[in-house]
């Protein structure tokens, strides 16, 4: 009987290891191992033994039990393996087909430069002011020392309203009209605007463009804090290793008159046709306000000084982001918008 | 302003180079734009190789000569001699200017075409020899330009000047500001010249009616005029700085205004009726014969010089043909005067006449120096031979000018410029620009040299030092302020906030014109539309108004961008001013929502999911984006409006209030638009929408209980809605309901005709236990119940 309890035992492992499925391990574990299969037949032979042999066989034949059942449990372990890797290579896909997509949303490139600056801004201690479209013919030009007669005037060919109104051509009417609003210094405030010239649309012109104008009015503020203020905007909106240049032209409501020109972000300075072989390119009109233009805003220029600024954001954005023709700025097409 | 920088050096020497100079010009505000290069029009011209030489076949003694150099080749028609092949010649083609002013072109000679000759001497004004080959050096090469291997070039600063520096637009004023910027002294004085002059006998008159619009005019007689052509370096001067030379006397008058500034006027005195000079206004209706041949309205707005009975000129601005300089002129009247620049300019632009003289005296020409500079032209007109300056100048001076006097106080340049300007850098670089100072007490007292006008205030000197100190130079060093909370005003704060929260909705920004013109408004409302402001001078056809709705726009970019990208998804916004009320126009925020394009895909065939899809979709945006916004209930009713379509549009109303309109756009107006598909719009008014931002957020509470899910399918007739049943399911729910929600719409041959399926998905929970299926059972029989009583739908069998 040991002779066939091995035999079987045997028998019965090996069939295990042999299972090719989970349904094929279950009746191999009934056929050997259930009520009715062979170590039943064992578990009966058990009784017909003398006793004194009874206990020693017994502990046999639970031996060889739970040796077959951690077979068993082992080849399960190997089936489940097999099964999720199965499922796995039946799961295979093609991982270069498209991914599914939501529709997203992105932010113009001009409310994306506008957003930056006014964020360089609030964080130097500038407020955010607003300004109107239409604007008075004493906003836009006389209180910004433009009278009717002046040679500047040239250049700021206007869309008029009525014979008094316009729309505004520069940003800066916002400078008076912030100076009467907030009445004393300091005044430290940028105005982001849209501004309309007429000029005819081309790659490089457009009638409707968009500055930020900006103003400090305080006592004893100088020219010394005018440069440091736009390098530190020109480092935060171009990058820190871009250098600043200041020199003098006019413009009629600041005196000095400073053009601004950063290093070309393209050549890095080297020359190439973007900055026009220079070096350098211009995007910053500014200077200390002029005394009358204090005085128009309600001020006295033998008490305070301040600095004016505007940047063409329209420019700015070209820059960043190479793009070389105005028009997109305007035209929404969609494969353009969606670039940002 | 274009100068040759060899002018300039007759009154700086300087060793560095042009670039430097143009730099250091340019950083003390006199930009120079360009270095160019002048070669007085002899610019096609080049030092030939002939190639070929053969006689020509129809014409006797000529022939056809082929030349090349570099990149040129070009065949010459010559009788002068044969010539060898090899043989080097100077040759000029089409385009070259002869001193003449002709141009030279293309010709036919006897059947064989050419478009260049051999040069002359006369042609580059070597010599007056137009019979003589121009002698090149030996070691011309071949190809090189004539004039640059003969020396008859020039370099020039070209300068672009900013219009408060009328000072600068003459040789002597840039001279006098290269030789501050480079702290040397001026050579010469452009106005240090004498000439004998002839004793006056001829008696004429000069009257200033209006000193306020002619503060100065001064007028002397030249006799024995001799008109001549000027020389060789005089015309070349004034082709440098741009301009053409006409005869001796007239490229006096213009060397002079580019040497020194001040615009002259030559008449010719016997035509002057009286050898009167009256500066008057114009009479209304009074006209004039200008020298460009042109009758010229006047009025009394207008200043003119006349003579006893009629306008001889118009001030500064340009003279009349009929007492002009001419080939017959024996005298001369030479007028050198100050014009009132405002008035001057006004007149010039009624009178479409621009000049260089009327552009420097828009600008500001020095009235101290107007008779210097008739002396300067005198001294010419003799030196040349051309008259005889006779003694008897007369100088009407109504309104002398004073010198502007301006004190200073060092401490507030300091305070306005940089701290590091000392009393003696402040001083010293007003000396460099020729100011005379006085020390004061704290400060200083500056006159002003004759050309700088432009002075008044403290602030003009303070520019002055910044300028000659170096802007570059000045320390930068951020203000000390006291420090406060920076914000962005609520206006354009709530923009931007919106504008971040349309992305986050998937929507992309849109920024386009504020114009609009009547055709695209009809396009939209046909013939009612809104009222747009009207710009005044449009400068085209399509923008003729200011946009009274961002909403033509938006169909215009959706139109095209249907065209150029194909059926891209499109999900777009436009937040921007609008322009409404023309009797007196205002402006406003508005916000607009344009979809279209197949936005997602089709998992099911329900017809609730649209290929292209268009109420469902900009509703479930605009759901999306209020409900980030608010926790105010929304609803939507139908909406008549004659934009959308009447069947697919809705009010949409937030906690009760009107807060936009949305849905399909009319097919018609898709049609007049050139859109194919279905495209949906959504129109907010921001005054109901901005406040929302304000709204403040509470923590309700979250259950830790399990929830119960039923789907329950509903057959219905047609005609009624989903939020019929909704609302029945929400009111029989109670207090275990916690959502229900449509997730489907069926209809199909099996529901039978005018029937839908409508599918719910209702989730029940208790806030503290578990729930279980005896509990919701009767809740669920009562919904149906009700609706069936209702609205007669029943539950679909599965």
């Amino acid at each position: 009987m040991n002779e066939d309890l091995k035999a079987i035992t045997e028998e019965a492992a090996s069939a295990i290891r042999g299972a090719q499925n989970h349904q094929d391990l279950q009746n191999i574990k009934a056929q050997y191992l259930g009520k009715k299969g062979k170590f039943g037949d064992f578990m009966n032979h058990i009784r017909e033994l003398p006793s004194n042999q009874r206990r020693a066989f017994g502990e046999e034949v639970n031996q060889a039990k739970v040796q077959l059942e951690e077979e068993a449990d082992k080849r399960k372990a190997e089936l489940d393996q097999k099964k999720i890797e199965e499922k796995i290579k039946a799961q295979k896909l093609d991982i270069s087909l498209p991914g599914f997509r939501f529709t997203t949303g992105r932010t113009h490139p001009l409310t994306r430069v506008w957003n930056e600056a006014c964020d360089i801004f609030i964080a130097m201690g500038f407020d955010v002011v607003d300004g109107p479209e239409i604007e008075t013919e004493w906003y836009n030009f006389e209180a910004l020392n433009i009278h009717a007669d002046h040679p500047a005037r040239d250049s700021q060919d206007s869309f008029y309203i009525t014979d008094t109104t316009l729309l505004l051509t520069q940003t800066s009417p916002v400078q008076i009209r912030t100076m009467e609003k907030i009445g004393k210094p300091p005044v430290q405030i940028v105005c982001p605007g849209r501004t309309f010239r007429r000029d005819s649309v081309d790659a490089s012109h457009s009638p409707i463009f968009n500055q930020i104008e900006g103003l400090m009015v305080g006592e004893n503020i100088t020219m010394s804090h005018l440069k440091a203020t736009l390098e530190a905007f020109n480092k935060e909106m171009f990058g820190p290793s871009v250098k600043s240049r200041f020199r003098p032209d006019f413009f009629p409501f600041v005196e000095p008159g400073v053009e601004i020109a950063i290093s070309c972000i393209i050549c890095g300075g080297d020359g190439c046709p973007v900055c026009k072989r220079s070096g350098w390119l211009e995007i910053l009109g500014a200077g200390m306000v002029h005394p009358q233009v204090l005085r128009n805003g309600g001020f006295n220029p033998d008490e305070v000084s301040g600095f004016a600024f505007g940047i063409g954001i329209d420019r700015v954005a070209m820059l960043k982001y190479g793009i070389d023709d105005i028009r997109l700025l305007y035209e929404n097409d969609i494969r353009f918008l969606e670039q940002f | 302003m274009q100068v040759p920088v060899d002018w300039l050096r007759e009154y700086v020497d300087f060793d560095e180079s042009l670039e430097e100079i143009a730099h250091k010009m340019t950083m003390a505000g006199a930009e120079v734009g360009e270095i160019a290069t002048e070669r007085f029009g002899y610019d096609n011209s080049f030092v030939g190789k002939i190639v070929k030489t053969e006689a020509h076949p129809k014409k006797d003694g000529f022939f056809v000569l082929t030349v090349a150099g570099g990149d040129i080749e070009r065949i010459v028609l010559t009788n002068l001699r044969p010539f060898e092949v090899g043989e080097i010649i100077p040759v000029a083609y089409e385009g070259f200017t002869f001193p003449d002013g002709k141009k030279l072109e293309p010709m036919k000679f006897g059947g064989i075409e050419s478009a260049a000759k051999i040069m002359s001497e006369w042609d580059v004004e070597y010599s007056k020899d137009a019979g003589v080959i121009l002698p090149l050096p030996k070691d011309a090469p071949v190809g090189a330009c004539i004039p640059d291997v003969m020396g008859i070039t020039c370099k020039v600063f070209v300068f672009d000047l900013t219009p408060n520096r009328g000072d600068l637009l003459c040789v002597f004023g840039l001279a006098r500001e290269l030789a501050a910027i480079l702290g040397k002294p001026l050579k010469k004085n452009v106005f240090d010249v004498s000439f004998p002059e002839k004793p006056g006998d001829v008696p004429f008159s000069v009257d200033i009616k209006d000193p306020d619009l002619c503060p100065r005019y001064s007028g002397r007689i030249i006799q024995e005029i001799k008109i001549e052509e000027s020389p060789v370096a005089m015309k070349r001067r004034l082709i440098a700085c741009g301009m053409r030379p006409i005869n001796g006397i007239v490229d006096v008058t213009n060397y002079v205004m580019l040497e020194a500034g001040q615009p002259l006027h030559a008449f010719d005195l016997d035509t002057l009726e009286d050898r009167a000079i009256i500066v008057r206004r114009a009479e209304n209706n009074e006209t004039i014969l200008t020298i460009d041949g042109k009758d010229r309205q006047l009025n009394s707005d207008m200043l003119v010089i006349a003579d006893k009975s009629r306008p001889v000129a118009v001030a500064g601005v340009m003279g009349g043909m009929l007492t002009e300089i001419t080939d017959k002129t024996k005298n001369m009247l030479l007028e050198s005067a100050h014009f009132e620049p405002r008035n001057l300019r006004r007149t010039a632009l009624k009178l479409d006449m621009r000049s260089e003289a009327s552009l420097r005296f828009e600008k500001g020409v020095p009235v101290a120096t107007a008779v210097d500079a008739s002396n300067y032209a005198a001294y010419l007109i003799h030196k040349n031979g051309w008259g005889a300056p006779l003694a008897g100048l007369i100088d009407a001076n109504p309104k002398p000018y004073q010198a502007p006097v301006v004190s200073l106080s060092f401490d507030k340049v300091r305070n306005f410029i940089s701290p590091e300007l000392t009393d003696k850098i402040i001083e010293d670089n007003l000396n460099r620009l020729g100011f005379k100072t006085e020390l004061i007490p704290g400060g200083l007292k500056a006159t002003a040299p004759e050309n700088r006008f432009d002075i008044s205030i403290w602030q003009d000197l303070a520019e002055e030092v910044a300028r000659m100190y170096g802007f570059e130079n000045i320390t930068s060093g951020l203000p000390f302020v006291k420090t406060h909370r920076a914000t962005m005003t609520p206006s354009l704060d709530s923009a931007r906030r919106l504008r971040n929260l349309l992305v986050g909705c998937g929507l992309t920004e849109n920024v386009s014109f504020s114009f609009t013109n009547a055709g695209e408004l009809a396009k939209v409302w046909g013939d009612n539309p809104p009222a747009a402001v009207p710009l005044r001078n449009p400068l085209t056809e399509d923008h003729t108004h200011l946009r009274p709705s961002l909403i033509p726009n938006m169909l215009k970019t959706i139109s095209n961008n249907l065209k150029n990208a194909g059926d891209k998804p499109m999900q777009m916004f436009e937040l921007g001013k609008i322009f409404l009320n023309p009797a007196e126009p205002t402006e406003k925020n508005s916000l607009v929502i344009g979809v279209t394009g197949k936005t997602f895909q089709t998992p099911t065939k329900s017809d609730y999911r649209f290929d292209t899809p268009g109420y469902f979709l900009v509703k479930g945006i605009v759901e999306q984006f209020l409900e980030s916004l608010t926790t105010l209930p929304l609803s939507f009713v139908p909406a008549s409006n004659p934009l959308l379509h009447p069947f697919r549009s809705a009010e949409v109303h937030v906690g009760g209030k009107l807060a936009g309109v949305l849905g399909e756009v009319h097919p018609k107006i898709c049609a007049d638009s050139d859109i194919k598909q279905n495209v949906a719009i959504a129109e907010f008014d921001l005054d109901v929408i901005v406040p929302l931002l304000n709204a403040t957020y509470k923590y309700n509470k979250v259950s830790r209980q399990p929830a119960l899910l039923r789907d329950i399918s509903i057959v219905v007739s047609e005609d009624i809605n989903a939020q019929t049943i909704e609302e029945i399911i929400r009111s029989k729910g109670g207090s275990l309901l916690e959502s229900v929600g449509v997730f489907d719409v069926f209809h199909g041959e099996i529901l039978g005709a005018g029937k839908k399926s409508i599918s719910f998905k209702l989730m029940f929970r208790h806030a503290d236990r578990t729930l279980n299926d005896d509990e919701v059972s009767p809740v669920m029989e009562a919904i149906l119940a009700d609706i069936k009583l209702s609205t007669g739908g029943a539950l679909r069998d599965m």
